[in-house]
């Protein structure tokens, strides 16, 4: 490609600098804080990785699998955020704006009720994954009119499908609430909470993660196709339904694996591709590094400074939602009147 | 040669291409007129294979056109879209270098960046290649979009109305273009009867669906069946 082409923008390596070392950082502080001394947490750490000790660690049996899973979820919910993005052809799509995280809580949740995750504790990342594929393919089928996935019929499908999953999802609780123990287990959850996260949930997240992002960066070329719309898309050549259809399951692998491991956290695919789409461009050759790297080193960030202000009440989930839900807001308000097309306005089609 | 055999297509249980057959030389501008609705889109966009014919069949020098792979079918078409409003803010140069996706790996390391800087030169658009195409005009993001048609370097070119958002000037240039482009099949549709006649070198009449006529422009615009497909009392011109 051209080097003029991305004169309009900021050089990615200057990005994927400050990213890795915002990651790095706020990785080591995840590390390295708690109450028990440092020193003796990696003398600890060093007896057992020789053979010397089998006592609990905190860093390895706590700080550690807690670290991958926040990298994990944080590089899922944003480069899940950004395919579906260029998917559904609309900068403003994201796995909790159109409903698709609803429909994955829900199948976790009738999974918590009937006590599966105790036998079966891999039928959780199963069951939100099943969930999201379930909603994505209700409201992309039932948003389509003539050919074309249209903006306003997206947003009131996706309105009116969270709407209906989360009136299911409170008639269950609602019945449910003299089961204190499974209501508060459902509460943490659905909070998005990284609180006593294990190495099981390591072995939940990771694979699917990896599965996901890597079938996103294979179709990256595709992806950018994509933005142009499906008609355009075939007409330069891409296999639209099969490439469609694999990333949909690239989608929901990575929002049923975030989901399941660490529950809802809201807005996050929305913010960030958008934000660095805005700062780099939207090519999916550089966005989706920078997803990975951006999501993961936020969503670190964000848990440390939670932890570092004790803020015991706010879950990674309450304040995403918070911060998200501001942004979208300002979003909206910058959409302009007319319907004309932008990359931070709703498309007019 | 590209021939049409029995082209139907139906949409809600509406025909809006009916029997059509014809055939397309190699070399030649054909002009697609006929009034609003009659199916000029429809049928350029069934010849792209955007949408599925409901019958009949599309041969490419004897082979079905549409059993091909995708990517195959790109490298030998390209179609222009009437109207384009993208959502993402792609630089032109990015947006014609997409036309590199139907070809295989090695075109992009050699002729690639070449045939780009050649199309984008040649529809006047070489000073927009770091622009982003969401703030072109209408106009000059048609010139981008004929850019990236020839810049997949595809024998046959089918584009919907292409000098629809175009000043005079770049009207023109996209016609006298069009005639300069000996090599390949162009079938364009219009409502400039004007420049039909002046420039392509054959003309297909479409009415519901369904073709009326082909021929030379002398003697289309000789007879009365241009009148009768506009419902027009005088003549045009």
């Amino acid at each position: 490609m051209n080097n003029s082409s991305l004169n309009n923008t900021v050089s990615p390596i200057f990005f994927y600098w400050i990213l890795a070392i915002s990651l790095f950082l706020s990785s080591v502080v995840t590390l390295v804080s708690g109450d028990m001394p440092w020193t003796a947490v990696w003398h600890g750490a060093l007896d057992r990785m020789q053979g010397i000790s089998t006592q609990w660690n905190p860093l390895l049996d706590e700080r550690l699998p807690r670290l991958i899973v926040i990298l994990c979820t944080g590089a899922s919910l944003a480069v899940s955020g950004a395919v579906m993005q260029a998917l559904f052809n609309n900068p403003l799509a994201s796995p909790s704006v159109l409903g698709i995280s609803c429909g994955g809580s829900l199948f976790v949740l009738i999974l918590f009720v009937l006590e599966w995750h105790h036998d079966y504790p891999y039928a959780v990342p199963f069951a939100a994954f099943s969930g999201c594929l379930f909603v994505l393919l209700l409201i992309y089928f039932l948003s389509r009119k003539n050919g074309h996935v249209q903006l306003t019929n997206l947003i009131l499908t996706g309105i009116a499908i969270s709407t209906l999953l989360l009136a299911i999802q409170g008639a269950i609780t609602y019945a449910l609430r003299d089961h204190w123990q499974l209501i508060q287990t459902l509460t943490e959850w659905e909070a998005g909470s990284t609180a006593d996260r294990s190495w099981r949930h390591v072995h939940m997240q990771l694979p699917l993660t990896l599965v996901g992002l890597l079938g996103c960066w294979l179709y990256r070329r595709e992806i950018d196709i994509l933005t142009l719309g499906e008609e355009e898309a075939k007409n330069l050549g891409v296999d639209v339904s099969r490439v469609r259809w694999r990333l949909f399951l690239c989608v929901s692998i990575l929002t049923g694996g975030a989901i399941a491991t660490v529950g809802i956290i809201a807005f996050f695919g929305l913010i960030l591709p958008h934000l660095l789409r805005k700062l780099q461009g939207p090519s999916h050759l550089y966005l989706i590094p920078l997803c990975i790297l951006g999501g993961s080193a936020v969503l670190t960030l964000m848990d440390v400074l939670l932890r570092f202000f004790a803020i015991h009440s706010f879950s990674l989930g309450n304040l995403s939602a918070i911060l998200g839900g501001i942004f979208f807001i300002f979003l909206l308000m910058r959409t302009p009147a007319s319907g004309e097309s932008s990359s931070s306005s709703i498309p007019s089609r | 040669m590209l021939e049409l055999c029995a082209v139907n297509y139906s949409s809600k249980k509406q025909c809006l291409i009916e029997n059509i057959c014809l055939s397309f030389a190699s070399g030649k501008l054909y002009g697609l007129l006929g009034p609003n609705g009659s199916g000029k889109t429809t049928l350029l966009k069934v010849l792209a294979g955007l949408w599925p014919m409901t019958s009949g069949q599309i041969f490419w020098h004897g082979e079905e056109l549409l059993k091909k792979e995708r990517k195959e079918i790109s490298r030998i078409l390209s179609y222009v879209a009437q109207s384009n409003a993208p959502s993402f803010d792609f630089t032109v140069w990015q947006i014609v270098s997409m036309a590199s996706y139907c070809h295989p790996g090695d075109f992009l390391k050699n002729k690639c960046e070449e045939q780009i800087e050649w199309a984008l030169r040649t529809v006047d658009a070489w000073h927009l290649r770091n622009k982003k195409i969401t703030q072109l005009s209408s106009g000059e993001r048609q010139r981008v979009y004929i850019a990236r048609a020839l810049a997949t370097g595809s024998p046959i070119l089918l584009l919907d109305e292409p000098t629809n958002s175009l000043d005079i000037r770049h009207q023109l240039e996209i016609w006298e273009l069009l005639k300069t482009l000996k090599n390949k099949l162009i079938i364009a549709s219009t409502h400039d009867l004007r420049a039909a006649q002046h420039y392509c070198d054959d003309l297909v009449l479409i009415k519901e669906g369904q073709c009326v006529g082909v021929g030379v422009p002398q003697t289309i615009f000789e007879g009365s069946l241009i009148n009768e497909v506009f419902s027009l009392k005088a003549k045009p011109f």
